[in-house]
C-alpha cells in the first residue's frame, strides 16, 4: 500500500521536475530570427556571390588560373594597334579587351582564391547569399556581356539588422 | 488531376480551387529528412530553432511516401544516384525537388575530375529550385523554399505543369 503511494508520488514528482524547465522556458526570449522579414547583417568581408567590375578588369586571367574548381573563363583579345582601351580606375592601362568573362555559381567554392590575385581588385566576394534560380543556366554570369545576361548581378548590399525585405534597402558605399 | 486535365479554361471555380490548393501545398512542404554531405549539417541548422523552418510548415518527415519535397543536401555519389532515384519515384505527387549547394547542382568542386560524383542532380531527378552556395547559409535555403512556394502558387489543376 505504502509503495503504491510512493509510486504515484514519485511519478507526479518527476513530471513536476520535467515541466519546471518548460516553463522556465517559456519565459526566455525567443532566438529565431524571422528570415525573410528581418535579416542578420553580414560581416564586410564574408563570402558570397562574386562580382566582378568589368570596367576595372584587364583580362590578365590570374583568378582563372588560380581557381580550384575552374569556374571562371575569360577570352581576351589584344588592342589593336594605336587602340586606347583606356584606364582603370586605379590607373592600370588596360591592354587588352575582355571578350567573355563567365563565372558559374553553381560550380564556385566560395575559397576567395580569386580575389587575392587580382591587381585592380575589381573581382570581389559580395555579402549578397540569396540567389537561388529555377533554371541551373541562371548561376552562370556573363560579366562581359552585360547584354545576354538578363540582370548582371551588381555588388550586393549589406542588410543593416532589423532591416527589412519590405522597405527600400539604403545605398552601402562598395 | 487526370480528370480535370486539359478540359478547363481559367474560370471562376478552376481558379478558386487552384488558389486553395496551391495555399495548402505551398503553407505545408513537408521535406525528405535525408541528407546526403555537409549541406545536411546546413540544413539540420536551418531546421533548429534559431531559423526555424517549421514557421514555413516545412516539417521534415522520416519516409518518401509522406513528403512533398526532396531536399538534396550534398554530393550525389554515383552510388547514391540509384537510391536517390528509387526515393524519388516513391515519393506522391506532387512532388518537388530542391538542388541544395553546388555539388547537388552541377557537381560543384567535383564537376571536372570527380570519377564518382553525379554531375548534377538534375541528370537523374527534375529540379525545381536550385540554391547556391558551398554550402548554402540557412538564409539561402530558407529562400530556396520560398522561391519553391512561389512557383507552387503558379500552378494550376487545368493543365499539367
Amino acid at each position: 500500500m505504502r509503495e503504491y503511494f510512493s509510486n504515484i508520488f514519485e511519478g507526479i514528482w518527476t513530471v513536476l521536475v520535467g515541466m519546471k524547465i518548460t516553463l522556465k522556458h517559456l519565459f526566455v526570449p525567443s532566438i529565431t530570427l524571422q528570415y525573410p522579414l528581418v535579416k542578420w547583417e553580414m560581416p564586410e568581408r564574408s563570402r558570397n556571390r562574386l562580382f566582378n567590375d568589368i570596367d576595372d578588369c584587364i583580362g590578365c586571367d590570374q583568378c582563372a588560373r588560380v581557381c580550384p574548381v575552374d569556374c571562371i573563363t575569360i577570352v581576351c583579345e589584344k588592342a589593336g594597334p594605336g587602340e586606347d582601351l583606356g584606364l582603370t580606375s586605379k590607373g592600370t592601362k588596360k591592354r587588352l579587351k575582355v571578350k567573355v568573362f563567365d563565372i558559374d555559381m553553381s560550380l564556385c567554392c566560395y575559397c576567395g582564391l580569386c580575389t587575392y590575385p587580382c591587381p585592380t581588385e575589381c573581382l570581389v566576394m559580395t555579402p549578397s547569399y540569396e540567389f537561388s534560380v529555377y533554371d541551373r543556366k541562371d548561376l552562370v554570369y556573363h560579366y562581359a556581356r552585360p547584354e545576354v545576361a538578363e540582370k548582371t548581378p551588381d555588388r550586393g548590399t549589406l542588410i543593416p539588422a532589423g532591416q527589412t525585405l519590405w522597405t527600400d534597402k539604403p545605398e552601402v558605399p562598395a | 488531376m487526370g480528370l480535370v486535365e486539359g478540359r478547363f479554361k481559367d474560370n471562376v471555380i478552376v481558379t478558386s480551387a487552384d488558389y486553395f490548393i496551391n495555399w495548402a501545398r505551398l503553407s505545408s512542404i513537408w521535406p525528405m529528412g535525408f541528407g546526403l554531405a555537409c549541406c545536411a549539417i546546413e540544413m539540420m541548422a536551418t531546421g533548429a530553432s534559431r531559423y526555424d523552418l517549421d514557421r514555413l510548415g516545412v516539417i521534415f518527415r522520416p519516409s518518401p511516401r509522406q513528403s512533398d519535397l526532396m531536399i538534396v543536401a550534398g554530393t550525389v555519389t554515383l552510388k547514391m544516384a540509384t537510391r536517390l532515384k528509387r526515393l524519388y519515384e516513391q515519393m506522391p505527387e506532387p512532388k518537388y525537388v530542391l538542388a541544395m549547394g553546388c555539388c547537388a547542382t552541377s557537381g560543384g568542386p567535383y564537376w571536372q575530375y570527380g570519377y564518382h560524383v553525379l554531375k548534377g542532380v538534375d541528370r537523374v531527378v527534375p529540379v525545381d529550385v536550385y540554391v547556391p552556395g558551398c554550402p548554402p547559409r540557412p538564409e539561402s535555403l530558407m529562400e530556396g523554399i520560398i522561391k519553391l512556394q512561389e512557383k507552387i502558387r503558379q500552378k494550376t489543376i487545368a493543365k499539367r505543369a
